[in-house]
């Protein structure tokens, strides 16, 4: 079975757009950006082939809008659609009108994606396949209090109260004590109604300083499924991610083997294809190891897997979505090369709570050198939208050792320089220089439980460089607006002519 | 020689530039406690006043420079701060909704107004949340820091606020 593909529509934005695009022309296929009213500006409209508006700023009518992605999709001609990660990349009634529609789409199937997306059945089907999963208890009757305290006392306190239906760290609650137990329940199933339109609700066995370990994999039409090893994205806030690595500094390569297996049997078990990743828990104390769930999309953070591997997962993604079979893509057997680290670079003040910081980047200035990669929607006068998530770009850098891994982010660290807005770069700083950090000694709660960030320094050099800057720059606005030649149209027209108007050739007043 | 008086950090401080050949002698007063710090600047370039590169002491370092509403927004280091001129500083209040001044709500940062919890006419309790102003998925309650009661509410639900623009007035209650 081949299919063909020209020309792929890319139903997201940002750098996740940007890299689809990338994969797409390295192949030589024709790639559509779509759009929102908020991202006529974004660097990826800019680097694709064509470019479609599909709507108004707000996300549920433009980029989660099924209809106008289709629509737009039909109009420009396009046979195939990448979802990227977010938005609709995990929504089954979004495959099944591609299907609908004679568009592929690059990703697993609807049935596939509705097998796992819940994460109750996704626990039987796991079960079913000898999988292992955390203790717990699926089909919970709400009424029957007498069985809900029993199978609590069996599990062990702590347990986690889960929401069927929810997923990627939402709608989960803590069960501490007995008492307290059926009042939390009775909390974690409204709250899961009105999130997730589901009171469904299943205990599972807290796993205390446990990591967050999660295999990635790539399935075919023809039953082969490959696992590229694990990432570690222990280091996270809120549940959400903020430094990812490949490999893990608590696996080695027997239990990487053991962990691999377990994610093949559990893509197999639901016929899944495509790129996908299964998540799961490890208790370092035991070496035991949990099912959590499987994403069934690319991963913000799958650039690392790229790194140590050296395969690029958007290019395979498309190969297998043609039918190509992973046999001729890739026959050997897959092993890491080094170490490969993410720091997810968000527009976030982590002196301040890690609230939004928004504007217009005013300034940037880009790393590189050896073994430097940042996948970014930045560019120098982008006023960021209000619309959409923090993540303004990941800078991933490879070493030939966790510890040149760690020296080459520090260093890209200090080259990439952001104008304009707060970042969490300085958090990033301060991580990469933590000993916690630096030995791998951390779990999925160590972040949130022991570190603290230093507060913002507001005496010495960084006060004094700041109102030297200041002074500087007012003068030489001082300048411009004097000048005779900086009439309003030359304004308009921008920066050519204002770059070549130094200040220092044109002196003080 | 340019001479500016600047505020950081609610600290005013005086600023003097000198040319001297090829560099720049900057001299910083502190002007809460008078000390005096002088600085040689070996080299800078500046491009359009936005992008300022130093060597200071052997250093050097880029600094972004933005004005934003009569206020200038200096980035170091990935490190951001607000520098005002302090003849414009006196005339600007708030700083968001913690530094409003009595009997207004405004907004802390730029984003969607997605809930109003009062209602005209409603006396709410200091503490409670008036409304949640949402950015980048982030929701952050705004809270009323008095007893009051509300007399005008100028957003509807999903609208987009600036930063600092007035959500909702109140009168100051017992």
């Amino acid at each position: 079975m081949t299919n063909k593909i020209t020309k792929v529509l890319i139903a997201n934005r940002g750098e996740i757009a940007l890299r689809v695009i990338r994969g797409c022309r390295e192949l030589g296929i024709q790639s559509v950006a779509v759009y929102s009213e908020a991202d006529k500006d974004s660097l990826h409209v800019r680097h694709a082939d064509e470019a479609i508006c599909i709507g108004p700023p707000e996300s549920s009518k433009s980029y989660l809008s099924i209809d106008n992605i289709i629509k737009a999709a039909k109009e420009m001609k396009a046979d195939a659609i990448h979802p990227g990660y977010g938005f609709l990349s995990e929504n089954p009634l979004f495959a099944e009108a591609c299907e609908q529609n004679k568009i592929i789409f690059i990703g697993p199937s609807a049935d596939a994606m509705r097998a796992i997306g819940n994460k109750t059945s996704a626990r039987e089907i796991m079960m079913a396949a000898n999988v292992p999963i955390a203790p717990g208890k699926n089909d919970v009757d709400r009424n029957n209090t007498d069985e809900i305290l029993k199978e609590i006392e069996r599990i062990g306190v702590p347990v986690l109260v889960k929401a069927s239906a929810g997923g990627g760290g939402r709608g989960i609650r803590i069960i501490n004590t007995l008492d307290e137990a059926l009042e939390t329940i009775e909390i974690a199933a409204a709250e899961a109604a009105s999130a997730f339109g589901d009171a469904t609700i299943f205990l599972e066995k807290f796993v205390s300083n446990a990591r967050h370990i999660e295999i990635q994999i790539m399935a075919d039409a023809h039953g082969n499924v490959i696992a590229f090893g694990e990432r570690d994205c222990s280091i996270q806030r809120r549940h959400q991610k903020l430094i990812e690595e490949a490999p893990s500094p608590a696996v080695n390569e027997q239990l990487r083997e053991a962990i691999s297996d377990a994610a093949i049997k559990a893509a197999k078990s639901c016929n899944y294809q495509n790129a996908g990743t299964v998540e799961f828990l490890l208790d370092e104390a035991s070496g035991e190891f949990y099912f959590l769930e499987v994403n069934a999309r690319l991963q913000v953070e799958h650039p690392v897997t790229e790194l140590v591997y050296g395969i690029d997962l958007v290019k395979m993604q498309l190969k297998v979505a043609l039918g190509q079979s992973l046999k001729d893509l890739y026959p050997n057997k897959p092993s890491p090369v080094g170490w490969a680290i993410e720091c997810r670079i968000n527009g976030e003040d982590p002196f301040n709570d890690f609230m939004p910081s928004l504007g217009l980047i005013g300034g940037l200035e880009l790393p590189s050198g050896p073994g430097v990669r940042f996948d970014t929607m930045l560019f120098e006068g982008l006023d960021i939208p209000l619309f959409y998530d923090s993540l303004l770009g990941k800078l991933i850098t490879w070493g030939s050792n966790r510890e040149e891994a760690i020296a080459r982010m520090n260093r890209a660290l200090d080259e990439l320089k952001i104008g304009g807005i707060q970042t969490n770069i300085p958090f990033h700083k301060e991580l990469m220089n933590n000993k916690n950090f630096i030995s791998g000694d951390f779990h999925t709660n160590w972040l949130e439980a022991n570190f603290t960030m230093p507060d913002k320094p507001i005496t010495g050099n960084n006060i004094e460089l700041a109102l030297i800057a200041t002074s500087i720059s007012l003068n030489t606005k001082t300048k411009q607006i004097s000048s005779p030649n900086n009439t309003n149209n030359w304004a308009k027209a921008g920066r050519i002519h204002s770059m070549r108007r130094d200040f220092r050739s044109s002196g003080w007043q | 020689m340019a001479i500016r008086r600047l505020t950081l950090n609610e600290i005013n401080y005086s600023i003097a530039i000198k040319e001297d050949s090829n560099s720049l002698i900057a001299t910083i007063t502190n002007l809460e406690t008078n000390e005096e710090t002088s600085q040689i600047i070996d080299y800078y370039s500046s491009i359009n006043g936005q992008k300022i590169n130093l060597i200071i002491n052997g250093s050097n370092v880029t600094i972004f420079v933005q004005h934003v509403d009569g206020k200038t927004v200096v980035t170091i280091d990935n490190i951001l701060y607000v520098v005002e001129s302090s003849e414009s500083s006196k005339k600007r209040g708030s700083k968001g909704s913690s530094g409003d001044p009595e009997g207004i709500i405004s907004a802390p940062l730029a984003g969607i107004v997605t809930k109003i919890n009062v209602a005209l006419g409603d006396i709410i309790e200091a503490g409670k949340t008036v409304c949640i102003v949402e950015a980048m998925k982030m929701q952050n309650e705004i809270k009323i820091p008095i007893n009051g009661v509300i007399t005008a509410i100028d957003f509807n639900e999903s609208d987009r606020v600036e930063k600092n623009e007035i959500i909702i007035r109140y009168d100051v209650s017992e």
